[in-house]
C-alpha cells in the first residue's frame, strides 16, 4: 500500500511539474487554449494509475490468503463467512477510497491553482473513472481469487476485464459525465459477484 | 461403525457416545480418480481419533470436506449436528483446527496472534499458549515467519489449545517436525485432550507417533475405509504369524491379509485368531506347529493391514 501511495505521489508531482513548466514556457493563454478548444486533457497520466492501484491492492491482499491457504484459517474464525469478507474487502476498500481521495484532492486543489473552476470541473469529470475503474479493479482481484476453481476463475477474469474496459471506452474529457449513478452501482455489481465466489469458496466447489 | 448413542467399552470404562462428527455416504472423486465411496463413519465425544492412511488415500480430503473447503459428490459430514459449510458462528468457536503445514498468519508475532485470536473466542485460555511459547524461548516479537518449522507447530498447538474448543482436528500435525517437536507436540496433546475431555481428530501418516496418542483408529486405504475400532481392541486381535513351509496354503481359503513367502519362510496378517488360522492351515495338509503369533505396534499393524506397497 505504501509503495502504491508514493507510486501516486510520484506521478502527481511529475504531472504538475510537467503543466507548470509548460505554463512557463508557451504561457498559460496557450495551455488554456488547448484545454478548451482543442478538449485535451492535461493529467491523462493519471488514467491508468487507479486501476493498477486497486489491482495491486487486491492481489497483495488477497493472493497470500489463497496461496497460502490461510484463507481456510480464516474462514474458520468464530464469524459468518460473509462478515468476515465484508470486513477483509471493508478494509482494503476504505483504505483504497482513502488513498484516492486524498490523490483526487491533491489534484483538485492543484488544478484549482492553476485553471478556471470549469476546467477543474470538467477535469474532475474526466478522472472519476478513472477512479472508479481503481475501485471496480480492487473488487474485480477479489472475486477472481477467492473464486475456488480456475475453471470459473478465467471467465471471471474475462468478464471483470470487459467491464473495467467500459470506463476506459472513451478519451474525451468528462465523456462519463452522463452516468456516475451507473459507475457506482458497477461497484455494488462486483460486490454481488464477490458474495458468489465466496458462497462458491464456503461451500467447498472444486 | 460407532453409531450415536451407543455403549462403547474400553479400557474398563463405559461410556454412552454422543457424537460429534458423523459423516454419512460420502463419495468423492478428483476427475476419474475415486477417493472414496460410500465412506461412513462418526467420531464420539471425548475420543481421541486417527484416521490412517498412506499418502493419496484421502485423510486430508476427509479433513476438507469436514470443514466445508470441498462439496463431497456425494454424501454429507456434520459436526455438532450442524452440515460442514454451513457452520454456524457457535459451531466454529467449538472447533479447533491445525491445518496441513501448521498455516498460520506468518506475518504476526506471538504476542500479535495471540491478541488476534483471543478476541474471537470467548473461553480463550492464554495460559497453555504462553506456556509453550516459553519451551520454545522465542522473542514475543519474533515473526512466525522467521520460524523454524518446528517452532511454528508449537505457535500452532498453542494455539488451538487455548482455544478451549471442545473438539481439535489436526491434519497431518507432523508433518515436517523432527522427532523431538513431533513428541512435544503428542505429549502435549495427549496429556491437554484426556486432562480436559476433549475430543481430537487427527490425522497423519506417521503412525508411531499416533500410538502414543489416539483411542480410536480409523484407517483408509486406497478407495474405502478398512476399519474403524479402538486402538487397543485392533491391537489385540490383529497378530503378525510366521511359518516355515516350503509350500504356500492356498491363501483365498484363509482369512488372511498380505501373504508373503520368500524362500521357505512365510508371514501373514490376520485378526482371525491363532486356533483359527492352525485350523485353517491342518484342513489345507500342513503342520502348523511352528506357527509362531507376534504381536504388534501400531505402525507394524497398519503396514499389516495396508501392505507395504
Amino acid at each position: 500500500m505504501l509503495a502504491i501511495a508514493i507510486a501516486g505521489l510520484l506521478l502527481h508531482t511529475y504531472m504538475f511539474m510537467r503543466v507548470g513548466r509548460s505554463i512557463r514556457l508557451v504561457g498559460a493563454e496557450h495551455i488554456w487554449d488547448v484545454i478548451i478548444t482543442r478538449n485535451q486533457f492535461l493529467f491523462s497520466e493519471l488514467k491508468y494509475l487507479p486501476l493498477l492501484s486497486g489491482a495491486l491492492l487486491g492481489l497483495s491482499q488477497f493472493i497470500p490468503e489463497i496461496t497460502n491457504r490461510r484463507i481456510k484459517l480464516t474462514f474458520h474464525l468464530p464469524l459468518r463467512e460473509k462478515t468476515i469478507t465484508t470486513w477483509m474487502v471493508g478494509f482494503g476498500f476504505i483504505l483504497l477510497t482513502g488513498l484516492f481521495l486524498v490523490q483526487f484532492a491533491g489534484l483538485f486543489t492543484g488544478m484549482h491553482l492553476l485553471f478556471a473552476p470549469e476546467i477543474v470541473n470538467n477535469g474532475a469529470l474526466t478522472v472519476l473513472p478513472w477512479y472508479l475503474a481503481g475501485l471496480w479493479a480492487y473488487m474485480a482481484c477479489v472475486f477472481v481469487a477467492v473464486e475456488p476453481t480456475w475453471r470459473m476463475r478465467i471467465p471471471n477474469m474475462l468478464l471483470s476485464t470487459g467491464l473495467i474496459r467500459i470506463l476506459f471506452l472513451s478519451d474525451f474529457p468528462a465523456a462519463y459525465a452522463p452516468i456516475p449513478v451507473l459507475m457506482f452501482a458497477g461497484i455494488l455489481l462486483f460486490v454481488l459477484f464477490l458474495w458468489l465466489s465466496v458462497f462458491r469458496l464456503k461451500v467447498g466447489r472444486q | 461403525m460407532i453409531l450415536y448413542g451407543q455403549t462403547l467399552i474400553s479400557k474398563g470404562k463405559i461410556k454412552t457416545m454422543e457424537n460429534i462428527i458423523e459423516c454419512r455416504h460420502l463419495t468423492h472423486y478428483y476427475g476419474d480418480r475415486c477417493i472414496y465411496e460410500d465412506l461412513n463413519f462418526a467420531i464420539a465425544k471425548g475420543r481421541i481419533v486417527g484416521l490412517l492412511g498412506k499418502n493419496g488415500t484421502g485423510k486430508t480430503t476427509t479433513i476438507n470436506i469436514l470443514n466445508g473447503y470441498l462439496q463431497p459428490k456425494s454424501g454429507e459430514c456434520r459436526m455438532f449436528g450442524q452440515k460442514a459449510g454451513r457452520l454456524s458462528p457457535s459451531v466454529k468457536q467449538k472447533v479447533a483446527l491445525l491445518l496441513e503445514g501448521h498455516v498460520q498468519y506468518s506475518f504476526m508475532n506471538i504476542a500479535q496472534i495471540e491478541k488476534f485470536y483471543a478476541s474471537f473466542y470467548p473461553l480463550w485460555d492464554k495460559v497453555p499458549f504462553w506456556e509453550l511459547m516459553n519451551k520454545l524461548k522465542i522473542a514475543p516479537k519474533q515473526r512466525i515467519s522467521r520460524m523454524s518449522c518446528g517452532q511454528r507447530s508449537q505457535v500452532a498447538l498453542g494455539i488451538i489449545l487455548a482455544q478451549n474448543a471442545d473438539l481439535l482436528i489436526l491434519d497431518d500435525f507432523s508433518m515436517g517436525l523432527d522427532p523431538g517437536y513431533r513428541r512435544l507436540f503428542v505429549d502435549y496433546l495427549s496429556e491437554y485432550a484426556h486432562a480436559e475431555d476433549k475430543t481430537v481428530f487427527v490425522t497423519s501418516h506417521i503412525i508411531q507417533d499416533m500410538e502414543r496418542l489416539i483411542d480410536d483408529c480409523m484407517i483408509l486405504d486406497y478407495g474405502k475405509l478398512l476399519l474403524q475400532q479402538p486402538v487397543d481392541r485392533f491391537l489385540d486381535s490383529f497378530k503378525r504369524y510366521r511359518m516355515t513351509s516350503s509350500l504356500a496354503p492356498n491363501w483365498e481359503k484363509m482369512p488372511v491379509v498380505h501373504p508373503e513367502k520368500i524362500r521357505n519362510k512365510m508371514e501373514f496378517y490376520s485378526d482371525a485368531g491363532r486356533q483359527t488360522i492352525v485350523q485353517n492351515l491342518e484342513e489345507q495338509g500342513f503342520e502348523a506347529s511352528d506357527l509362531q503369533e507376534e504381536s504388534l505396534t501400531l505402525e507394524e499393524a497398519f503396514i499389516g493391514l495396508t501392505g507395504k506397497y
